[in-house]
């Protein structure tokens, strides 16, 4: 079991049937494939309505697929034994309303089988862990939302699960807890947990995914590591450079699709297309050549965002 | 097991945390609080009633005698004390036409007044009457030195001991209902223990009202939305990604629903059993059993109610859906019992009479039946003259007819039930012959009392009543004439047939039930204490030949043949012989009371007609149960041997024709169904039978509080001898589970199926 991969999905398709007698197809999923290693953070990407809520709801069997196959952990989705490793923190959660955070976590900790003691003994540091520990008496009927979302987060870990499922985890959470909350789930990757986050606030993902995956309308876009999905399909590379404004811009027209742009006095930014490590290398002569003084070079990257966005664009595009 | 007991227990935590339940309990501890202060004060027995002046003129008359005589007596000290407005009432008492009850009403006030003045008694007035020993003992003690209530009691022996014939005796003791130490006025001359019955049935009426609609209605409101709540999104999206499963989630938050309402529950009826039990002594421990019987009927609503909040997720709709529930099973009871009480049972056949080549039938309202093969229809015969009928005559039943196939003719006669009968006058052996095509035609005066019709051997015509056994002499049909005095006929001295009384000479209670030997001639008459044979002698005088006697009344039926005499009981059927000496006793299968026996002319199959419509047939030969395949059981309303086959008669107006032999059916008659019993047929009753009977759970809780599974004689009266009605003590427990069972696993299906 533990050589498989935390989440496997084949060809996973859910349709549901809508409006009288189920005559309106919806098609949530059209044939997702997707896998997630054990130990990872993996970012779930897409618009509303792209099925992400829909493919953790058939991974934890709360949802039925209409073809295809899905597993988490080695076991079929939605299967009992599997849930039992799965801490998942859904979006717009309701924890009801007669609990305190304390009560909550022993209610919810024996639901996932922990004695009380047991889920009594985690609550402490969980809740410290998450920044409620003054609040553990206090009804939930007082929590703002941002307090409601860092309980849920800790409802998910409390019984120590090898996998978390969060969607929208950081909603309503401020940039504090924000950062805190990438702190928590980098320390639990270096706990050997597998994250599975669901979110539409790519930079949070940016900043802790190891891979991500881009859903749109049920279908998989794209699925990699966040340098390959922000990498251009040409090298771009960066280069400022300091020296006389006219040989700047004569070197920039002798190199094929330069762009020069002014930084500051007699400081320049020149973006180099080079299809090449030789044609670099031709352009940083000709930069020489021109008594230019060479202050940084940098490989270009696009932004998560704009790698989302040019994915979504083209893909419509096509379509 | 561990996940399931959380969400049960958190049921428990949310009813705690919740406001509404520490409402219902204040509101509940309100209720008991006001109810702590009720009790009893036993005391001395003294209280005079008006029902307790058992000869209202001859008290007055002795109270004026010794009024109006100068003899000191009690009567005279009776009329000192008395004001001069009762003086004159009580002197106008035989003048006075309408305003009798009036006065002894004033008597007995100014009595019980004069029952608590210590000079009431004077010894020179009671001189002439002897004080029983409870008065002497009183006296012995000094009349000065006695509190109150035992004055009161001394006095009241003492007028008791004055007027014997005219007020009935006081009990020692008697009860006041009280609240705190304030009599409530309400005193019963009874021991505390006697009103134990009286308080179950009102605390059953009471508990019907308080938990079994406004409580299980306020707590389906306040539990309506628990089961939406927790399928909400969101919160199922918890639930879900747990390791439970989904039916197991619902059934678990459905027992914690129900966790509610056992707190309050318990709280109140726990909290009147202590009542009862410290305040009047009536500890009651089966009182405490209505507390699952109402958690089960509120389970049933909250079951309905459950299902709709899976299905919408909406707490509104979850109360309207229990509401509509209640209303439909209140309109389908209702609906059901109207149609079966108004349409179908005056319709329903009750005698079946094989004429040689007619089949006549008679129903429920005394209405006569010939079937007519070419319409297959049952067509009226034996028609009542218009004049025969005054209209509210609904003491009147038919008996019979029976069938006599030497005259070709069928006899009849109707039986005046106790009360007011308008019409008055003697009732008339009527004759339908089948020449006549059945016309009815009176005959013979039919004795006083007449009870039942046997056709014996020779075709001779018997009527047994409590006075005896009748054989008619003559000619039945001679008509007597009568003189009609102011709408009472009066019969003129017989001059064509009539019957003889042929013994015995004793008295005999009303007979529930007669039978005569077809072969011998013997009749067997019972009456619920006593099984009597007779036998007639050469002259065909009827004579006591053996008896059984029974303890307890009983109710049944009697047959008799080849020798042997079948007494038919709830649940069993007792086989006698000749000396009615008990041979055996068969179980029979029913649990209600027998309506009818009939034993086939061979005399080898006797089947017992039980009044739930069971029919239960037994082979007099092998004395075994027969077990024959018969249809419409639960519903049978009349059954009849003609030759070697057996009709029966079920669906208010079928009858179906088996071959004794192998069982079969060899010919089944239906009439054309009115559309009423279309209606109750293949729509309504079908929709009632699969709907449970909430309601019917307080015949369960009846029966839990009193231990008796018959109706409460305050409640229902005996019917005309036939025995109390059944409770149906556990048929709504099994209907409604089932009930529940299935509206349980529908959500639980629900669910399993449902994306959420």
């Amino acid at each position: 079991m533990t050589d498989s991969n935390a989440v496997d999905v084949r060809d996973l398709q859910k349709t549901y049937l809508d409006g009288l007698f189920g005559r309106r197809r919806i098609e949530a999923l059209a044939g997702v494939t997707l896998d997630v290693g054990r130990g990872e953070i993996f970012g779930l990407l897409g618009p509303n309505g792209a099925g992400k809520t829909t493919l953790i709801k058939v991974l934890l069997g709360m949802v039925r697929a209409t073809r295809g196959s899905a597993s988490l952990l080695g076991r079929p989705a939605g299967n009992r034994l599997g849930r039992r490793q799965v801490g998942y923190l859904p979006e717009n959660h309701r924890i009801p309303r007669h609990h305190t955070a304390n009560s909550a976590l022993a209610f919810f900790g024996s639901l996932s089988g922990l004695s009380r003691g047991e889920a009594r003994r985690r609550s402490g540091s969980l809740l410290e862990t998450v920044g409620l520990a003054q609040w553990g008496k206090t009804s939930i009927k007082k929590y703002s939302k941002g307090m409601l979302q860092r309980l849920g987060l800790a409802l998910a870990m409390l019984h120590d699960p090898e996998l978390l499922i969060l969607d929208e985890p950081t909603d309503g959470v401020d940039p504090v807890g924000r950062s805190e909350m990438r702190t928590l789930l980098l320390n639990l990757k270096a706990a050997g947990k597998t994250i599975f986050i669901n979110s539409h606030l790519l930079q949070e993902v940016e900043l802790v995914c190891d891979r991500v995956a881009i859903l749109d309308r049920g279908k998989m876009l794209r699925q990699g590591r966040i340098a390959e999905l922000t990498a251009h399909a040409e090298s771009e590379v960066r280069v400022v450079v300091a020296g006389a404004e006219d040989a700047a811009r004569a070197a920039a027209a002798d190199m094929p699709n330069c762009q020069m742009r002014l930084l500051g006095p007699n400081q320049f930014e020149l973006l180099l297309h080079a299809p090449d490590q030789s044609a670099i290398d031709r352009g940083i002569d000709r930069l020489r050549q021109g008594s230019l003084s060479l202050i940084s070079m940098s490989p270009s990257r696009q932004t998560l965002e704009e790698a989302f966005l040019g994915i979504l664009k083209r893909a419509r595009g096509e379509q | 097991m561990r996940p399931y007991l959380s969400i049960i227990r958190d049921s428990f935590h949310e009813a705690l945390v919740s406001r509404v339940l520490w409402i219902l309990l204040a509101i509940i501890t309100l209720i008991l609080l006001a109810l702590v202060p009720l009790g009893f004060i036993e005391e001395a027995g003294s209280y005079l009633a008006d029902e307790d002046i058992v000869d209202r003129r001859q008290l007055v008359r002795k109270i004026l005698a010794q009024g109006e005589s100068q003899e000191p007596s009690p009567g005279r000290r009776i009329w000192e004390l008395l004001d001069d407005s009762n003086r004159r009432l009580l002197s106008e008492y035989d003048d006075a036409s309408m305003g009798r009850r009036r006065t002894i009403h004033r008597l007995v006030e100014s009595l019980r007044d004069m029952l608590t003045q210590d000079d009431f008694y004077r010894a020179e007035d009671w001189a002439k009457v002897r004080l029983p020993k409870a008065a002497r003992d009183l006296q012995t003690q000094g009349l000065e030195n006695l509190p109150q209530d035992q004055l009161a009691r001394f006095n009241r022996l003492a007028l008791d001991a004055a007027f014997p014939e005219e007020i009935a005796p006081i009990p020692p003791t008697q009860v006041q209902l009280a609240y705190f130490h304030w009599e409530l006025g309400l005193t019963l001359p009874v021991k505390p223990e006697q009103l134990f019955p009286a308080i179950n049935q009102l605390l059953v009426a009471t508990l019907a009202i308080l938990l079994g609609v406004a409580g299980v209605f306020v707590a389906v409101i306040v539990t309506s939305s628990m089961i939406p709540q927790t399928f909400d999104a969101g919160s199922i999206d918890l639930l879900l990604s747990k390791p439970i499963t989904r039916a197991g989630l619902f059934l678990a938050k459905f027992v914690g629903g129900c966790a509610f309402i056992a707190i309050n529950a318990v709280y109140l009826i726990g909290g009147l059993w202590l009542i009862l039990g410290v305040r009047f002594g009536l500890w009651n421990e089966r009182l405490l059993l209505a507390v699952p019987l109402y958690l089960f009927l509120f389970a049933i609503y909250y079951g309905v109610s459950s299902l709709a909040g899976v299905v919408w997720r909406n707490a509104i709709v979850s109360v309207v859906m229990a509401v509509l529930f209640w209303f439909a099973c209140w309109v389908l009871g209702t609906a059901n019992d109207a149609v079966e009480q108004l349409a179908l049972n005056p319709r329903r056949i009750v005698t079946i009479v094989p004429a040689g080549k007619d089949l006549i039938a008679a129903n429920t309202v005394g209405e006569v039946f010939r079937w007519d093969e070419v319409d297959s229809d049952w067509q009226p015969v034996f028609v009542a003259r218009s004049n025969e009928r005054f209209p509210f005559d609904f003491g009147r039943s038919l008996v019979g007819p029976v069938y006599d196939p030497q005259g070709e003719r069928i006899l009849a006669f109707e039986r005046r039930g106790p009360g007011f009968s308008p019409l008055g006058g003697s009732t008339r052996l009527l004759v339908g012959k089948r020449a006549e095509d059945w016309r009815r035609d009176e005959g013979v005066n039919m004795p006083d009392g007449a009870m039942s019709l046997l056709l014996g051997p020779g075709d001779k015509l018997f009527a047994a009543s409590a006075q005896g056994i009748y054989r008619l002499e003559g000619d039945l049909e001679a008509r007597q004439e009568d003189i009609n005095i102011f709408g009472v006929r009066i019969p003129l001295p017989e001059q064509g047939g009539r019957f003889v009384n042929v013994g015995p000479d004793v008295q005999f209670r009303p007979p529930q039930s007669a039978a005569i030997d077809a072969d011998t001639g013997d009749i067997v008459l019972f009456d619920g204490f006593r099984l009597v044979r007779f036998e007639a002698d050469d002259e065909g005088t009827y004579r006591e030949a053996a008896e059984a006697t029974f303890d307890v009344k009983l109710t049944g039926e009697v047959a008799i043949t080849g020798g042997d005499v079948y007494l038919a009981l709830d649940g069993e059927v007792r086989r006698y012989d000749a000396e009615l000496a008990l041979v055996e006793t068969v179980e029979s299968v029913s649990r209600s009371n027998p309506g009818s026996m009939t034993v086939s002319p061979d005399g080898r199959v006797l089947a017992v007609l039980y009044r739930d419509g069971d029919l239960w047939t037994y082979d007099c030969r092998a004395h075994e149960p027969l077990a024959m395949s018969i249809t419409g059981q639960g519903d049978v309303s009349s059954v009849a041997f003609d030759g070697s086959t057996m009709y029966v008669a079920d669906r208010v107006t079928r009858i179906t024709q088996y071959e004794l032999a192998d069982d079969s059916v060899i010919g089944r008659r239906q009439g054309a169904l009115p559309l009423a019993e279309r209606i109750y047929r293949y729509a309504l009753h079908p929709l009632y039978t699969i709907f449970p009977k909430p309601g019917q759970l307080n015949e369960t809780v009846m029966y839990v509080l009193s231990s008796n599974d018959t109706q409460l004689g305050a409640l229902r009266l005996d019917d005309g001898g036939n025995g109390p009605q059944r409770l149906d003590v556990w048929g709504p427990i099994w209907s409604n589970l089932v009930f529940l069972a299935v509206v349980l696993a529908a959500a639980c299906v629900y669910i399993y199926r449902k994306d959420f």
